[in-house]
């Protein structure tokens, strides 16, 4: 009876992507993944098909000892900061007895012995059911190999455990302590016959190594959540360390209403509550104190309705030298406001030609397209229908618009010529190649429109004030998740707890 | 060997805080942090005022009733807490017995504080509560039994003299980890995140410098909150 087919596997890739912190990308995961059974890295007595996948004992059929094997490891190694590694191994066939050993060694260990025969190697035997890991100790752990059985090898770097599965079926932990080194996942065997088909992850798994994983993870999240806070800052507890974290965070970065409304909220919650007042220091919640904090809000304020001229402005009397001593801010924010009066035509021109797909007569204005041209502005307003009047104005005012927004990106460009840096040219480029679509709203340069620019240019801002006033760039909420960030990179280096964890998808993802 | 090693972990310290200054996080990110934190907890003003100032669209199921229960519960009004739950989700109680329990025993001390709070006051209401309420409740489980025990022996002592087990029930801080309990149980019935987001992470940062200590020599990581303000 075939098992293969009885269960549809799951696509995973051996490796959980998405555990690594910094991840590096697809490709270069791929590369650093065992992916085959290594030519160069094998017994004599061993072949190889497939394009390395697949294995098979060739002899010679009489061995001196009967300890003596044949082996082979994959390409490359199991990579720790993975979290987990997984592979499955489909016994093509058994030969009589089973001799076949699946498992893991780093690439110091001979290849004459069945996995776990020597030190630093670990395997999980067919012929007899046992476990054997590092040379001395045997013990028995799961069922025999049979022909199509499929025996998977995981590896849990979280805690240094690895496991093994049969069909599907996970057997328990086989292993523990298992050093740090570089290991290879091995298959050994010993007699004709015998013949193994490997999956590094390229198929879907029989195993559901997704569920296995979810499981290590919650258990990573919840050792994690009952972890003390009181290292952080042992004066406060944890509600009231979040809330003065948020109440800096708000003052810091200029959220000067919300830093208000903040301070009453947590005010009238300890009042109902009765509790000491004073321990939160609410009056240093109060942020009207800080004239700073006003302005920086006057002028990221200004930055979020597109208004640059007035952030210029103010910037200007409060903090004179923002501007001179930031040369890429100044620039960035000139950009920014180029990038507004490129949207101020975009709008009209985006909001007219939604109105035309929906419009009521259906007439088709092929000349619209022509009449945005810049290089040939209004060409064909003769002859328009009386109707189009208000469109007519509309268009003349783009038009004007247009101009506008052309001769301050020339100008920007004169001011910039004979700066080359990279942030500054290709910024500038793209502004302008905004100017070459018709309805730059629907354009691939669409997302230089996006609101989210605002937001960055004034946060770039903000920083830069408070750098200038001696204060830190980053709110102290940020600061904590940048250390957190480094933190969590160290200690899943090697494998460890932080291999499960990731900071950017489960703590700082799709919020609300 | 041993300088080299030494050299390696003075360079690992400085590298370091270079390292934390390079890594970049989304302003965006932080914002939507915050804001979820604001909404969880029932900050409903600095959640509005947010939205403005941060360019957030706000999208969230009300949550007028969810602070005005956590004010009832603040302020020891348990019955009118209830009343409001039940009307809010009418089979949140029902279905979760314990948090019910958790609620008729704050009931329970707030009738006890009222009745200690003045000498020879009545304690029959606190009395009449408990056998109506509490004690129906607790003979199948043992949490509960004792969590009854522990609230009544508060009538059998002075108030201002109560062992710490005593004294922790007559603490605010008990209103307030109910009212997070509650809150926690509606956000969840609203199939929202039950617990903010930035106290998960809060613990990670904890959690991890701890980790990283065990093995490495960490440069003292300042959270960069000027306390001393604070107090």
């Amino acid at each position: 009876m075939g098992m293969s087919s009885a269960k549809k596997p799951q696509s995973h890739r051996g490796l959980a992507f998405d555990v690594v912190e910094h991840p590096p990308s697809r490709d270069e995961v791929t590369n650093f993944l065992p992916s085959r059974w290594n030519e160069n890295d094998k017994s004599a007595s061993l072949e190889l098909l497939n394009g390395g996948t697949e294995v098979r004992f060739i002899g010679p059929a009489k061995v001196s000892n009967e300890s003596d094997a044949a082996a082979v490891r994959a390409d490359r190694p199991m990579p720790p900061q993975c979290g987990l590694f997984y592979y499955e191994a489909t016994i093509v066939s058994a030969g009589k007895e089973g001799f076949i050993g699946i498992g893991f060694c780093t690439e110091k260990v001979s290849l004459s012995k069945l996995p776990g025969w020597e030190q630093e190697s670990w395997g999980y035997h067919g012929d007899d059911g046992n476990i054997f890991c590092c040379q001395g100790t045997r013990k028995s752990y799961g069922p025999k190999f049979n022909t199509d059985d499929i025996i998977g090898c995981g590896v849990n770097f979280r805690n240094n455990t690895a496991f093994f599965t049969r069909n599907g079926v996970l057997l328990g932990v086989a292993c523990r302590d298992i050093n740090k080194g570089r290991l290879y996942p091995v298959v050994g065997m010993k007699k004709a016959g015998e013949h193994v088909r490997v999956n590094f992850g390229q198929q879907g798994f029989f195993f559901d190594i997704d569920r296995y994983m979810k499981e290590e993870k919650a258990k990573t999240y919840e050792e994690i959540n009952r972890h003390s806070i009181t290292r952080l800052c042992p004066q406060l507890d944890e509600t009231a360390l979040i809330q003065a974290l948020v109440s800096q965070y708000l003052a810091h970065d200029g959220y000067v209403d919300t830093a208000r409304a903040f301070a009453e909220d947590v005010q009238n919650e300890s009042q109902a509550l009765d509790s000491d007042a004073s321990r939160l220091g609410i009056s240093s919640l109060d942020p009207k104190g800080d004239a700073d904090a006003v302005n920086r809000q006057r002028i990221r304020t200004a930055i979020l309705q597109g208004d640059v001229d007035l952030a210029l402005e103010l910037t200007e009397i409060f903090y004179p030298n923002v501007l001179k001593d930031n040369e890429l801010l100044f620039f960035r924010l000139r950009r920014r406001k180029l990038v507004e009066m490129i949207r101020e035509v975009a709008e009209t021109v985006h909001d007219d030609n939604a109105g035309q797909k929906n419009g009521y007569n259906g007439n088709t204005r092929n000349d619209f397209d022509h009449d945005m041209d810049i290089d040939e502005p209004a060409t064909s307003y003769e002859g328009m229908d009386v109707e189009d009047y208000q469109s007519q104005s509309k268009t003349s005012q783009v038009k004007n618009a247009l101009e506008a927004a052309v001769q301050y990106g020339q100008q920007l460009r004169i001011d910039f010529q004979s700066d080359g840096r990279p942030e500054i040219k290709k910024p500038l480029e793209e502004a302008f190649s905004l100017l070459a679509y018709t309805d730059p709203k629907s354009s691939v340069l669409a997302h230089l429109l996006d609101e989210e620019g605002r937001i960055a240019d004034g946060e770039e801002l903000n920083s830069a004030i408070l750098v200038s006033l001696g204060k830190s760039s980053a709110a102290a909420l940020e600061r904590l998740v940048k250390q957190s960030s480094v933190l969590i990179q160290d200690i899943s280096e090697e494998g460890g707890p932080g291999a499960f964890v990731n900071l950017r998808n489960d703590y700082l993802r799709d919020c609300y | 060997m041993a300088s080299h090693a030494a050299s390696a972990r003075k360079s690992y310290a400085s590298d370091f805080e270079r390292r934390v200054d390079e890594v970049k996080v989304s302003k965006t990110d932080l914002n939507h942090l915050v804001m979820n934190y604001l909404i969880n907890e029932g900050y409903q003003k600095a959640a509005l005022n947010f939205a403005k100032e941060a360019g957030i669209s706000l999208d969230f199921p009300a949550m007028d009733e969810r602070i005005k229960i956590r004010n009832d519960i603040h302020s020891g009004n348990i019955q009118s807490a209830i009343e409001r739950i039940n009307c809010l989700h009418p089979e949140l109680l029902d279905t979760d017995p314990s948090l019910h329990f958790s609620l008729l025993r704050l009931q329970l001390i707030e009738l006890i504080r009222k009745c200690t709070a003045v000498p020879d006051g009545d304690i029959t209401p606190a009395l009449d509560f408990a056998t109506t309420h509490l004690a129906p409740r607790a003979p199948g489980n043992i949490a509960f039994l004792e969590d009854l025990e522990r609230t009544m022996a508060l009538l059998c002592f002075p108030k201002d003299n109560l062992a710490p087990p005593l004294a922790e029930l007559m603490d605010p801080a008990l209103r307030r980890r109910v009212a997070a309990q509650v809150n926690e149980t509606i956000m969840e019935a609203q199939g929202l995140q039950k617990e903010p987001k930035i106290r998960s992470l809060v613990k990670l940062r904890a959690w991890s410098e701890d980790c990283a200590r065990k093995d490495r020599d960490l440069p003292p990581l300042e959270l960069g909150l000027d306390i001393g303000t604070f107090d």
